[in-house]
């Protein structure tokens, strides 16, 4: 039959029209049929099938394509498929149809190979058996009472059983080396990285890697090269050109240095494999390879090490299903909890549920440091044990599996003694290492350098403040300030204010199945230019963390933060208090971390709706050591930060909107104490009014609790501005452990010097600066540098204006806080949008200066400049008000009124002073206000004498 | 390691898997023995090692500030069990 052969057999008898792909593709789907014994398939896909058979013999006949078009293969049902059910071989997904591509599956569509379905595999790729899938255990073409292996053994028995040449597998632990041994197959498992993981259903992110299984290494070959390279939406994807693994299948094996460890070899290995392996070494030696004695002594950690790692990761990645956006949902949920727990004890078979707990449990507090730490150390001793042989050696050679394929049911009722077959596979998926399963025998490839991580860690300081009688209030800001970026954090979705729900929530927002993270470097440089403006340190290398909790707006069950390792650490705000103090107030660390979505409560009765427009929306989240002493000084530092961000354009600070919101702790302690007192913590405030509001109730209520002889519970509360106090939030039953640890689909961040300065050359001067320059150079009062300087829009206008009025500062900062301010105001704009351009206003301005017009008919000029008359020359101009100090027109003026009045002339040169007023009143009249005051006054006194 | 049935009900809670009471007993012995395999880990020496997070010695790729997502609200909400007037809808929570 066609399909027991090569692809590149496949590919000849294609061209040389021996067979047509629809005839091949027909083949393999009568096959899948008449071994419907093996359970291989999950979903047969024979219209897409037929269709894209039809489309390749289309090409092929046109002499234009690819090696792989027309060949039938399968999918493992771990790659989302278009269109296509997708389930992971679990019932959590059974009804679950992707509406995108994995990008192996775009690659493989691209070159035409011809997909008739998807693989049953082990749920969620965790087993060693196919016996873990929700649609039955899967069988070994060669012993139907024997099991294929696992994860990948549907893939394993499709292509064993001559259905299709060639499969594709996923690989965290052996999925499909142990598969491919336990069926006669070559099966490649690539380096960590080399192939995307964009849309392939995650499991253990830093350990699963996709790869192929087929009957020879040279058709292995081909699928690899379809499949591999570098994919911006997988931020661990290896950025690396794609070798030419076709062309160096040609190279002879003289010279080859294979790796021979005696821990593959150790006691637990059947006799008959550890003799077929050895025998196909002494083949090796006779080809002219040379076999070298190599130890990797740290072998024994790898399974403990994996069987901490992989449950941790999985735990973290499996707790997005959990029936909110698709996938099973529990019938008829009581309430969130049960939403959850139910639709997760439901949709998860016994071996997912035990690795979730597992895992939980290697991150919990208290055991992260013995089981998840200790685990990843571990895997650098395994890693560092390759890279030392690899210095004498260019392969690693040992038995895929301890044992040929099992019986069904032997090894399922013992989990450990499943895991312990995996001792020659995981070591390798610990150290990101390529690997190859090849029948009666395995060889592996050159490695690659593993990465680093570094603890660091934050300290406190003090200093000494008094309120309350005998009592001390103790406050810790943390504000949270949505950067102001066009696109989220982790995703190309749009952060704009106001949009109908879910319209700016893109697949990886929405928490789908394969969906990865790749950041956003605008977010990166924002929280750089803060850390720069309040003198703080920047981390050449910091670390994003998962952060998980389970809310229904938190669509991963996670939030991605920063934990030990922040981009920002230490940097102090200086403060202006309202009664002329100044206090610095010292910052503990400056975050990224992403935005959750939004709940609306009241939008229908007993259900609460979900919008995750906002989830993913990057933010800066700000923190203070707890160093301020009163509810005014808590809100004063907000204001300061709230102008800074602005300032800096990193942050609209938008509060309405909710673009800079703040959570206070608040703690109160007898005055003098060194002791913090339990703390209680206020969140979400959305104004500044609010916020010492909140403050001062909260002081007030915890010094009355305690002087009642109460204690204060260490709690969240929110701020009810209806009847001005905190109320506790209904409570959480434990207070969350929250099990951070590095997200392992983010490697470190790095930033460089030149980077930083890059960005620091940018930087705008800060406005305290920019205040304090006001004050001494120019000259202008405390209060007028402040105003101007509230707003970075409002400084540069007054700078501008000064430009083309040097000299003039206090009438320029006047009509900027003056006129300009009150028009912006009267017709709600901002600076960006105002109607008199601070250079027309210094034109204006020029004009009083020289004595054109007056200031009084300059605020009327200006009224039409705002309203688009032109230019204050044109304006002027055009209606005459041009003042009159020409003495001759002014005397003429005077001569009039004189005139027109003799008794009041007669009345002032009486003695009735107060008569000036009159006259110089009907001079402006008749000469409609344009009389130059000054000139008018002395003109006037010299005539009336 | 050993871990009471205290502890399986409590990793139960932060997993948001119900178990049945029948459950817990067994679920307890079969954790325990799970993470016996990883008390392996504590007899080795490797406090001074430095944990090993990623594979690969690479830095994070950034991507441009640029909106490239669509709105997908039709396709994704589609999937959904129970989603209303372009919400997810879960049964009602009380802050």
């Amino acid at each position: 039959m066609a399909t027991f052969t090569s692809i590149a057999q496949c590919a000849q008898a294609l061209r040389a029209r021996q067979v047509s792909a629809v005839e091949l593709a027909q083949e393999s789907l009568r096959m899948t049929q008449s071994r419907a014994d093996l359970n291989a398939l999950i979903t047969l896909d024979e219209a897409n099938a037929l269709a894209a058979a039809e489309r390749a013999d289309a090409t092929l006949a046109a002499g234009s394509a690819h090696a792989l078009a027309g060949i039938p293969f399968v999918h493992k049902d771990i790659f989302c498929t278009n269109g296509v059910r997708t389930t992971c071989a679990s019932r959590m997904l059974a009804n679950f149809v992707p509406p995108y591509d994995a990008t192996v599956v775009a690659k493989l569509a691209a070159t035409q190979a011809v997909s008739i379905g998807k693989t049953n595999m082990d749920e969620f790729a965790m087993g060693s058996s196919n016996e873990n899938s929700h649609y039955g255990a899967v069988k070994n073409p060669w012993d139907t009472t024997r099991v294929p292996g696992g994860s990948s053994g549907g893939s394993a028995a499709a292509v064993a059983a001559g259905i299709v040449p060639f499969a594709t597998g996923t690989d965290t632990g052996g999925s499909i080396r142990q598969p491919a041994a336990f069926c006669g197959l070559t099966g490649l498992k690539p380096t960590y990285g080399r192939v995307s993981r964009w849309g392939m259903i995650a499991y253990a992110s830093s350990l699963d890697c996709a790869g192929v299984l087929a009957r020879s290494a040279v058709s292995c070959a081909q699928v690899f090269a379809a499949v591999a390279g570098h994919d911006a939406r997988d931020a661990t994807s290896v950025d690396r050109p794609v070798d030419d693994y076709i062309g160096a299948l040609a190279r002879p094996l003289q010279g080859l240095r294979i790796g021979v460890a005696r821990e593959y070899f150790g006691a637990g290995i059947d006799a008959g494999v550890g003799a077929m392996v050895q025998a196909a070494l002494a083949q090796y030696e006779k080809l002219g390879a040379t076999l070298v004695d190599i130890a990797l002594p740290n072998a024994a950690l790898a399974i403990p090490a994996y069987y901490v790692i992989a449950p941790a990761e999985a735990s973290s990645n499996l707790a997005r299903y959990d029936g909110v956006r698709y996938g099973h949902r529990c019938d008829n949920p009581a309430s969130l909890e049960d939403l959850y727990t139910r639709t997760r004890a439901e949709g998860f078979g016994a071996e997912v549920r035990r690795r979730i707990l597992v895992g939980t449990y290697a991150l919990s507090a208290g055991y992260y440091d013995a089981y998840y730490l200790r685990a990843q150390r571990a895997r650098r001793l395994i890693a560092n044990d390759f890279q030392a042989a690899f210095k004498s050696v260019d392969l690693i050679a040992g038995p895929t599996t301890p044992t040929v394929a099992f019986k069904l049911g032997e090894k399922s009722a013992d989990p450990l003694a499943m895991y312990a077959a995996d001792i020659n596979t995981v070591a390798v998926n610990l150290a990101g290492l390529p690997a190859i399963s090849i029948p009666a025998g395995v060889a592996r490839r050159r490695a690659q350098i593993p990465a680093r991580d570094r603890l660091a860690s934050a300290h406190a300081r003090r200093c000494d403040m008094s309120t309350h009688a005998g009592w001390e209030a103790v406050i810790g800001l943390e504000i949270h300030a949505q950067l102001s970026t066009s696109s989220k954090l982790f995703s190309g979705a749009a952060t704009a204010y106001g949009a109908e729900p879910n319209t700016q929530a893109a697949a990886v927002d929405v928490a789908l199945p394969g969906t990865l993270p790749v950041p956003n470097h605008a977010a990166l440089d924002k929280a750089i230019r803060f850390g720069l403006a309040t003198g703080a340190r920047i981390a050449p290398q910091s670390i994003f963390a998962r952060k998980n909790y389970f809310y229904p707006d938190l669509p991963k069950g996670y939030q991605i933060s920063q934990y030990e390792l922040p981009i920002v650490s230490g940097g102090t705000v200086s403060v202006r208090l309202d009664d002329g103090r100044t206090i610095q107030v010292e910052l503990e660390r400056a975050h990224l971390e992403e935005d959750a979505g939004k709940s609306l409560h009241d939008a229908f009765h007993a259900a609460t709706g979900i919008d995750l427009n906002r989830a993913g929306t990057p933010l800066l989240e700000i923190v203070t050591k707890p160093v301020l002493y009163s509810a005014q000084e808590a809100v004063a530092y907000m204001r300061t930060v709230h102008t800074l961000v602005r300032w800096l354009g990193i942050c609209d600070g938008n509060m309405q909107e909710g673009s800079f919101r703040c959570d206070a702790n608040v703690s109160v302690r007898p005055q003098g104490s060194d002791k913090l007192g339990t703390r209680t913590e206020i969140k979400n405030v959305n104004s500044f009014r609010f916020v010492e509001k909140a403050i001062e109730y909260e002081i007030e209520r915890q010094i009355r609790a305690l002087e009642n002889g109460e204690t204060i519970v260490q709690e969240t509360r929110l701020y009810d501005a209806a009847r001005h106090q905190t109320r506790s939030m209904r409570s959480k039953e434990s207070a969350d452990d929250y099990r951070y640890f590095p997200d392992p689909d983010l490697p470190p961040l790095a930033v460089t010097a030149a980077d930083i300065d890059n960005i620091r050359a940018s930087m705008p001067e800060l406005p305290e600066t920019r205040r304090a320059r006001y004050v001494d150079a120019l000259g202008l009062p405390e209060a007028d540098a402040t105003q101007l300087c509230a707003d970075k829009a409002t400084a540069d206008y007054f700078d501008v204006t000064l430009a083309a009025l040097p000299g003039e500062a206090k009438l320029a900062a006047n009509w900027t806080l003056g006129e300009v301010a009150a028009a912006l105001n009267a017709d709600a704009l901002h600076f960006d949008a105002v109607r008199v351009s601070a250079p027309a206003l210094a034109q204006l301005l020029a004009r009083v200066r020289e004595g054109t017009i007056s200031g009084k008919t300059a605020k009327d000029v200006f009224a039409a400049m705002w309203a688009g008359e032109g230019d204050a020359d044109a304006i002027i101009e055009k209606r005459g008000l041009k003042q009159i100090s020409d003495t001759g027109a002014l005397a003429a003026a005077i001569d009039a009124v004189l005139a027109e009045f003799p008794s009041q002339v007669a009345d002032y040169r009486g003695g009735n002073d107060k008569l000036l007023q009159f006259f110089v009143g009907q001079v402006m009249k008749r000469t409609r206000g344009q009389a130059n005051p000054q000139q008018l006054n002395g003109l006037l006194k010299e005539k009336l004498g | 390691m050993s871990i009471d049935t205290v502890a399986v009900r409590h990793i139960a809670r932060l997993a948001r898997i119900a178990i049945a009471d029948a459950e817990v007993a067994p679920l307890a012995q079969e954790l325990s023995r799970v993470l016996d395999l990883a008390d392996q880990l504590a007899a080795a020496d490797i406090a001074n090692v430095a944990p090993l997070a990623h594979p690969h010695e690479h830095t994070l790729a950034w991507r441009a500030d640029v909106v490239t997502e669509g709105d997908r609200a039709d396709a994704f909400l589609a999937l959904a069990p129970d989603a209303r007037a372009g919400l997810y809808l879960v049964p009602k929570v009380i802050e």
